[in-house]
């Protein structure tokens, strides 16, 4: 019987993520939306040039609750993306790779990203 | 398009500007009593806000571009539509830039047509 000697890569499907990989995959997906959410701030500023009746209508989805929601969930994911970007100019140099660091560092960021989110979402109340 | 280490470079510096750049947006405009039309204006019309949103603008529209090269790069294997769409992305991003710069310019400047 021949065995293939190749290693297998993980079936993304069936294999639950360790919580390393998931904040690794998390600053790929928060760095696209973050993108997407550039795309309607600039948007905002043209409602903003383009006079009052426009601007009307970015204020009342602004200000509605699933705009906050939304608002909201742009903040964390900025606020992961940044403190995970962090995390990796760390790795750049060449820290925090052995051992348990990795672990430790992925919830530092999810706990930092959550408080400063909490403070952001606070401070506009 | 940038390749190899001055696009690794570029990455982390912009990266490192937008660091302060986007905690001070965010404080700053929580100071905004109210995002009403006038309130708005006036924030614009500061000069520091005006200053620090343009090369906010900038910074991120090139920070963008940097990482979304690096996602298509390791998912597109086709090297032609790889490049189709890194080019697709900057030239969007480069007109989103151009009209949110238009924009603030308009405003500080008191441009009212």
């Amino acid at each position: 019987m021949s065995l293939n000697k190749a290693p297998l890569s993980p079936h993304l499907q069936v294999y639950r993520l360790p919580l390393v990989a998931l904040v690794s995959i998390s600053h790929r997906f928060c760095g696209v939306v973050n993108g997407l959410g550039y795309a309607l701030f600039i948007l905002f500023l043209i409602s903003i040039a383009s006079g009052h009746e426009v601007y009307n209508i970015g204020y009342i989805a602004l200000t509605s609750i699933a705009g906050k929601v939304l608002m909201s969930l742009w903040v964390f994911s900025l606020f992961l993306h940044m403190s995970n970007g962090i995390r990796h100019l760390f790795w750049d140099f060449g820290y925090g790779f052995s051992g348990k660091s990795p672990l430790i560092s992925s919830l530092i960021v999810l706990l930092a990203s959550g408080l400063l989110t909490s403070i952001t979402v606070l401070l506009y109340l | 398009m940038l390749h190899g280490k001055k696009h690794w470079l570029y990455h982390r510096l912009s990266a490192i500007l937008l660091l302060p750049l986007i905690i001070w947006i965010l404080y700053s405009l929580s100071l905004v009593p109210e995002i009403s039309y006038e309130n708005m204006i006036i924030w614009l019309s500061n000069t520091t806000n005006f200053v620090f949103l343009f090369i906010l603008i900038i910074i991120s529209t090139h920070h963008f571009q940097l990482g979304i090269q690096v996602i298509f790069e390791d998912y597109i294997s086709n090297k032609k539509s790889r490049d189709f769409y890194i080019k697709i992305v900057n030239i969007v991003y480069y007109f989103l830039s151009f009209l949110g710069l238009a924009s603030i310019t308009k405003i500080y400047f008191g441009v009212y047509i």
